[in-house]
């Protein structure tokens, strides 16, 4: 049984902080640290991995070339590759020779700046999703909006009469 | 009497589907609104340890069992009769969607089991939070999952795929499929969220006791962040399935937006007004019981909602004076729908889509997600509830019966899309009102290039 004391509690202790220095960062990792040299070593190891998967896959599946272009032909339909294909869909939703513009040009540059911004945007220092939750959902629903328009694409060219969403 | 060839007294045959389906849809997409709004409460009641959410959640999964067996019922009488009335209709649709049909029953069993065991189990998986949450997830999203195969079905009718109808694969490649299922997803969530903020204004409105008051408040709070979060992306998803009617089913674009039933179009920009100046004038209340005072910030949310209520009056104006014809509302000239372009000046110059209606629709989701985040700024730091006048609670109870009226008017269009035109189809391009089967292979390749 634990024992109960009585009396006046001593005061409480101040909990000394331990100092984030480059060698115990990753022992906490839901603590600010500098973007160098941390995050660009990781962003540069993520990014050296893509590579190398990009290499080898090239190598093991090359792409093989279409055929040559066909000047003379008046049917063909032009479209972009399937990575641009949520772009092409943002076409349908601003028709009109103004909105074009607004849709495929204008849209896409503030989204840019806008990615650029996000360091003064998302102040919050704390790593974890569950604490950050604007941003998250923010994040969620440009992503989401990216993929669905990605497949409303593909889905609107292959239910036209002749519609193939390759090439 | 061969079976088909009922008369259903009094009402006629016609008439009995849709008041059937009626109450059916609004009940069972209640049921999957609550389910994923309880869900997501019941986490935040774990991650942020306070009672509100969890004893909502709770509410909610007790409240959708009541509702299940009704919306249940309803769905099976209305098989029922499309068995009994519609044989033909009914065995052509069986034979494209036996493979749909036989998913939805099996994610009706897996919501039933789902959601009986995250209510039953909430005292005894009390210490086992984590598992409890996950149950009551995957009831939401079983219910999810029930109206993402329906929605098959209800797509398809309005547009079939441009493929073989004997392949299951191409009935979900339809045109309208994925922006029915994007608009349905969000609607639930608004239409449901609406619901709840109605149904805690009643019993704040009827509150004997500080705690209830207090806690209806904040309920009322909760469900209409929900229901105007979720109002904010139907304009933009709402347009994208227009646009896909417009590019695959032009004669069932020009009915709904320029034919006889673009009213149904007026009347929704009328309930959008309702429901966002409602809200953005609930929050505009609201911010004058956050703990800390917030006089600009207020004063800013004043402004927003200004611009939000000339944006809404900016939708509302129509294209023409030819208003509700079936009743007799026609004030101007109307020209033929077949001649109207998207951009065709209009006789009304400011009800023209392009490019006021552009405005007035993406002004709405932005200056509205602009006066939600006002709003969700001066909730951070906390509200004293309980504090609210009775015109906030009314205001409430405004916003959920006019999303039950918008989910009506949206469903009637959806549906009654297919009857324009002269052949009146139940499958577009297939089988028409009468049941008749127009060819053998139908209904693929039934669209025509653009």
């Amino acid at each position: 049984m634990a024992e109960i004391k009585r009396g006046q509690a001593k005061p409480a202790e101040e909990e000394e902080e331990e100092i984030i220095t480059e060698d115990n960062v990753f022992e906490h990792y839901d603590e600010p640290q500098g973007f160098f040299p941390n995050q660009v070593m990781a962003d540069l190891t993520v990014s050296f991995a893509l590579l190398v998967i990009t290499i080898i896959l090239a190598y093991a599946v090359p792409a093989d070339l279409v055929e040559p272009m066909d000047i003379s032909t008046t049917d063909y339909v032009p479209r972009p590759e399937w990575f641009f294909f949520f772009l092409d869909q943002w076409l349908i939703y601003f028709p009109g020779a103004a909105l074009v513009a607004f849709g495929d040009i204008a849209m896409p540059i503030i989204f840019a700046i806008v990615l650029f911004a996000i360091p003064w945007l998302d102040r919050e220092p704390a790593y974890s999703p569950a604490r950050r939750p604007y941003m998250v959902v923010l994040g969620f629903l440009v992503i989401t909006a990216i993929v669905l328009n990605l497949f409303l694409s593909m889905v609107r060219i292959l239910n036209f009469p002749g519609g193939s969403p390759a090439g | 009497m061969p079976i088909g060839n009922l008369h259903v007294p009094g009402i006629g045959k016609n008439t009995l589907i849709p008041m059937l389906v009626v109450p059916h849809t609004l009940i069972a997409t209640f049921i999957i609104g609550i389910a994923m709004i309880g869900a997501v409460s019941e986490f935040a009641g774990m991650v942020t340890k306070r009672p509100n959410y969890d004893k909502f959640a709770r509410g909610a999964a007790k409240f959708q069992l009541l509702l299940f067996a009704t919306g249940s019922w309803l769905a099976f009488t209305f098989f029922f009769a499309l068995i009994t009335l519609f044989p033909t209709f009914w065995s052509y649709l069986f034979n494209i969607f036996w493979w749909v049909f036989l998913a939805e029953a099996f994610m009706f069993i897996g919501e039933v089991l789902a959601a009986y065991a995250w209510y039953y189990t909430w005292d005894k998986l009390a210490y086992r939070k984590t598992v409890h949450v996950t149950i009551g997830m995957v009831s939401a999203l079983f219910g999810l999952a029930q109206m993402i195969f329906i929605n098959v079905v209800a797509s398809y009718m309005m547009s079939p795929s441009n493929g073989p109808a004997t392949s299951v694969g191409w009935t979900f490649l339809n045109p309208t499929y994925l922006p029915l299922n994007m608009h349905r997803f969000v609607g639930n969530l608004s239409y449901a969220g609406f619901l709840i903020a109605g149904w805690a204004a009643w019993r704040y409105l009827r509150s004997t006791t500080e705690e209830n008051r207090e806690y209806y408040d904040w309920l009322g709070h909760w469900g209409i962040m929900w229901g105007f979060g979720f109002l904010l992306l139907q304009p933009m998803i709402g347009y994208e399935y227009m646009t896909e009617i417009r590019s695959h089913e032009v004669q069932a674009f020009r009915y709904l937006m320029m034919g006889n039933k673009a009213f149904l179009f007026n009347a929704l920009t009328i309930e959008l007004f309702i429901m966002s100046v409602t809200s953005a004038l609930y929050f505009l209340h609201k911010i004058k019981f956050a703990v800390k005072p917030m006089p600009r910030l207020r004063r800013w949310a004043m402004g927003t909602t200004g611009v939000l209520a000339i944006l809404g009056v900016l939708n509302m104006i129509p294209a023409d004076l030819y208003i509700v014809p079936q009743i007799g509302m026609v004030f101007g000239p109307k020209d033929s729908p077949q001649d109207i372009a998207i951009d065709k000046t209009p006789p009304i110059l400011m009800g023209a889509m392009y490019p006021w209606k552009y405005i007035g629709l993406f002004g709405l989701m932005l200056i509205g997600a602009v006066v939600l985040g006002l709003y969700l700024k001066a909730s951070a730091g906390g509200f004293l509830w309980g504090r609210v006048n009775r015109w906030s609670q009314y205001g409430l109870i405004l916003t959920a019966v006019t999303v039950t009226l918008t989910m009506m008017t949206m469903g009637y269009a959806r549906e009654t899309a297919r009857r324009g035109g002269p052949e009146n189809w139940l499958i577009r391009g297939c089988i028409t009102f009468q049941q008749h089967v127009v060819s053998k292979n139908c209904p693929a390749g039934s669209r025509q290039a653009p």
